[in-house]
């Protein structure tokens, strides 16, 4: 005979296969079902809201669905691009209910703080029970109590009791269960337990969603993130750490083809005037210091200076290049030849031109229309202050000189874009999310598993009643469940042999 | 050896035993007493087809295997970087819970639905536009070794939902057909409605966790990179979004006791989230995470 059916013709397995859509005993209506005094009546009833499941379940569909909304409206905009996007009146709208910054607004802040609520009330609320039942396993019990589980299993076999009792134990045993064995004078009782530690899964898992909030909160009230710009050996003073921030150099390296394959900043921490610490600094590489993290961001060419400049001089009337010169930022150069000293003073890098200021300024931070000005020196005594031009060569004519002077090229100022960050709360947020894993994996994957045996009988043969059951992963259960009933079989079958 | 000769192997065995899969669903008539997708339900020829099903399946899985290494060999970095890798690495994830689900339960009639998933991942990448399947130096922010930890884990949990999804389907199929009283429907093939709900929720059970480390691992490399663990990218929104119906679809089944057609339908919206975690955010949603 087919050993499967054995099982489901001898134990009573009241499962009903096609009844699947009949719901489990929901475990929130357990227990809480007194009724005290109008106090403690409201105060359960309160409990047992904020500790439901449902509520759990809402909560969640809630902030799915306003994070969805969260996507699709662009979040902290400036108010004139929803106006334009999406006219005055829905404006009116967002602005009410906080769509524009809705992961920071009232109501998306209090659906957090209620799952934070929900999930500890229902802490509150189940760990007694479960702590009662990871110290209190229930390892004295009664034959009726094993024939009135719903995996419940007879089988007899011609062994003692004593020698069916030891072979049951060390079968448990061997598949991980911890046995407890006790004699008296009707048979032996087994008690074999696994998995018990599961039941906490859970518990961690929502203790874990407080811990991760309140560290998302401490670093929200007491952090913050900034962006900001540094010139290559510009230093700057960081408030928050009362020390300051020198950028050394600024390098990026690029692939074959010419995509940029990473960029480095080389920082220094200059506190109480004494250097501390230099660190090179990359993407996905920061510099931590005081709390205070410096994370390369962004990179670019500065608009109101540049490194170096490549000036030529050519005679007016030849066209012919007559030198040809490197200039370094504001460093004076000699050309004894020309009898002429050339220094580069100012730079702008999409020049423009204030009239009733009389002033040149720069339209952008894009290199748009760069312009070197250039402080000319000649022997006899005059000085010129052209401006030169990179995009019009021609544009710039100085009648008292013989030459002119084109900008050839430049190599511009790099300025490293770094981001500020402190946040307090990150460790709390890391331990918090390493709860939520271990609680998740212990309640997805460990269940408490519990086997009751009763062995008895009279010398030569002998009876076993089995029982078991599971809090969780009923079927992998009832399979498990199965071979050990094959097993014990098995075993008793072996005997018969002999 | 060449990636994509790897792949292109890959696609050509998924293709035959998803068919060869379909094949032995339609030849394999069940008996009365040999309940649906039972190993011994079925003639002699289908049982010959399954098999054959499952060792292409299993090779293909080998050559998908072989096919990431390649890249990785190839490309210098973790084999998953842009959209065609991570299909594959997807394909690769569904095929290989698909040959553990078949060598626990040996229920082989679910490789239609599952198998088709994963050859279906790799048809839409191979039909993407060329420039996105070559190899391509990683950017900046994509050098850390975060890149193996937290695309791996994520793309593992996709797997797991879209198994779970198949399933769904599955059960929401076999479950018309027994209320219709379809007796000679392919669907009354299908494995019980019990099983497949379990099956489908054991994926799920199995996803979250991954997807949760997705999320986590996530953070904490946005954490190196961009200095924040959480900046509300529509990428991170949305693997949050996700991550609330999942958890929601987990609540309502281990403690309000909800089964069958119920979680079924919370399965499949839960995968076509996922489907708009995976392209619609990269397509549609501007954002950090812009190149996957």
């Amino acid at each position: 005979m087919n050993s499967q059916e054995d099982i489901v013709i001898e134990g009573k397995n009241n499962y009903a296969p096609n009844d699947i859509n009949r719901p489990v005993p929901s475990e929130d209506n357990a227990g809480n079902k007194k009724i005290g005094n109008g106090l403690s009546n409201i105060l359960s009833r309160l409990l047992d809201f904020f500790s439901s499941v449902l509520l759990a379940i809402s909560l969640f569909v809630l902030l799915a669905g306003a994070s969805i909304i969260g996507t699709i409206i662009q979040q902290g905009e400036d108010p004139s691009k929803y106006i334009r996007e999406y006219g005055e009146r829905t404006y009116w709208w967002f602005h009410l209910f906080g769509l524009t910054d809705l992961y920071h607004n009232w109501w998306f802040t209090s659906l957090l703080v209620l799952l934070c609520v929900n999930s500890l009330a229902c802490v509150y609320k189940r760990f007694p029970a479960t702590w009662r039942s990871i110290i209190n396993e229930k390892r004295d019990f009664s034959l009726k109590f094993v024939q009135n589980l719903k995996n419940h299993t007879q089988v007899t076999c011609n062994k003692s009791s004593a020698e069916t009792g030891r072979e049951i134990a060390s079968l448990l045993s061997h598949k991980r269960y911890k046995v407890t064995v006790k004699e008296s004078g009707d048979g032996i009782y087994l008690f074999a337990t696994k998995g018990v530690w599961g039941r906490v899964g859970a518990h961690l898992a929502h203790i874990s969603i407080m811990i991760i909030l309140l560290g998302a909160l401490i670093g929200g009230k007491l952090g913050y993130r900034n962006f900001g710009v540094i010139l290559e050996g510009e230093q700057v003073f960081i408030p928050e750490g009362k020390f300051f921030l020198r950028l050394d150099k600024f390098w990026i390296d690029y692939y074959e083809n010419g995509a940029v394959k990473d960029f480095y900043s080389k920082l220094t921490i200059i506190d109480n005037g004494k250097e501390v610490l230099t660190k090179d600094i990359q993407v996905n590489d920061p510099l931590a210091y005081k709390g205070i993290w410096f994370y390369q961001a962004s990179y670019g060419d500065a608009f109101d200076r540049i490194d170096r400049a490549r000036v030529a001089i050519k005679e007016k009337k030849t066209d012919k290049v007559v030198g040809d010169l490197v200039l370094d930022w504001q460093k004076e150069y000699k050309v004894p030849d020309l009898n002429m000293s050339l220094r580069m003073v100012s730079f702008v890098s999409d020049f423009a031109y204030n009239k009733e200021k009389s002033e040149v300024y720069t339209k952008s931070v894009e290199h748009n229309n760069p312009a070197v000005r250039v402080e000319i020196s000649n022997g006899d005594g005059s000085v010129f202050t052209p401006w030169l031009f990179y995009n019009y060569p021609d544009l710039y004519d100085m009648k008292e000189s013989k030459y002119k002077f084109e900008l050839l090229g430049y190599l511009p100022h790099k300025y490293t874009g770094l981001q500020v960050a402190k946040d307090p709360g990150v460790n709390i947020v890391w331990v918090g999310s390493g709860l939520l894993m271990s609680g998740l994996l212990l309640s997805l994957f460990v269940f408490h598993k519990r086997i009751w045996v009763k062995v008895h009988g009279d010398g030569a043969r002998a009876a076993i009643d089995i029982g078991g059951n599971t809090n969780k992963n009923h079927l992998d259960f009832e399979r498990e469940y199965g071979k050990l009933i094959n097993n014990i079989k098995e075993q008793s079958k072996e005997h018969k042999e002999k | 050896m060449n990636s994509f000769f790897l792949f292109d192997i890959t696609f050509w065995l998924y293709f035959i035993a998803a068919i060869l899969y379909i094949v032995y669903m339609v030849t394999n008539r069940v008996g009365e007493l040999v309940p649906a997708g039972h190993p011994d339900g079925g003639s002699l020829r289908s049982k010959a087809v399954g098999q054959i099903a499952t060792i292409l399946t299993a090779s293909g899985w080998v050559a998908n295997t072989f096919a990431l290494v390649a890249r990785a060999l190839e490309a210098k970095h973790a084999p998953y970087a842009n959209l065609f890798e991570s299909m594959m690495l997807m394909a690769w994830g569904i095929i290989i819970g698909y040959l553990i689900l078949e060598y626990i339960y040996k229920i082989k009639i679910i490789g239609v639905f599952v198998v088709s998933l994963g050859f279906l991942t790799i048809a839409i990448a191979s039909l993407l536009p060329f420039r996105y399947q070559t190899v391509e130096p990683l950017n900046p922010a994509l050098q850390s070794n975060w890149l193996l930890i937290h695309v791996l884990v994520t793309f593992l949990g996709y797997a797991a939902f879209a198994i779970a999804f198949g399933l769904s389907i599955m059960y929401l199929l076999k479950e018309r057909a027994e209320k219709k009283g379809l007796k000679y429907s392919f669907f009354m093939r299908f494995p019980d409605c019990i099983r497949l709900d379990e099956l489908s929720y054991k994926s799920i059970a199995f996803g979250f966790p991954f997807l949760t480390f997705g999320i986590i691992s996530g953070a904490i490399w946005a954490n190196y990179a961009w200095g924040g663990y959480w900046s509300w990218d529509p990428k991170e929104t949305w693997s949050l979004i996700v991550w609330f119906i999942y958890a929601a679809y987990l609540h309502a089944r281990m403690t309000r006791g909800w089964r069958g057609r119920r979680t079924a339908i919370f399965s499949v919206v839960g995968f076509i989230s996922v489907i708009f975690l995976y392209w619609g955010v990269s397509f549609i949603l501007p954002g950090l995470h812009a190149y996957a």
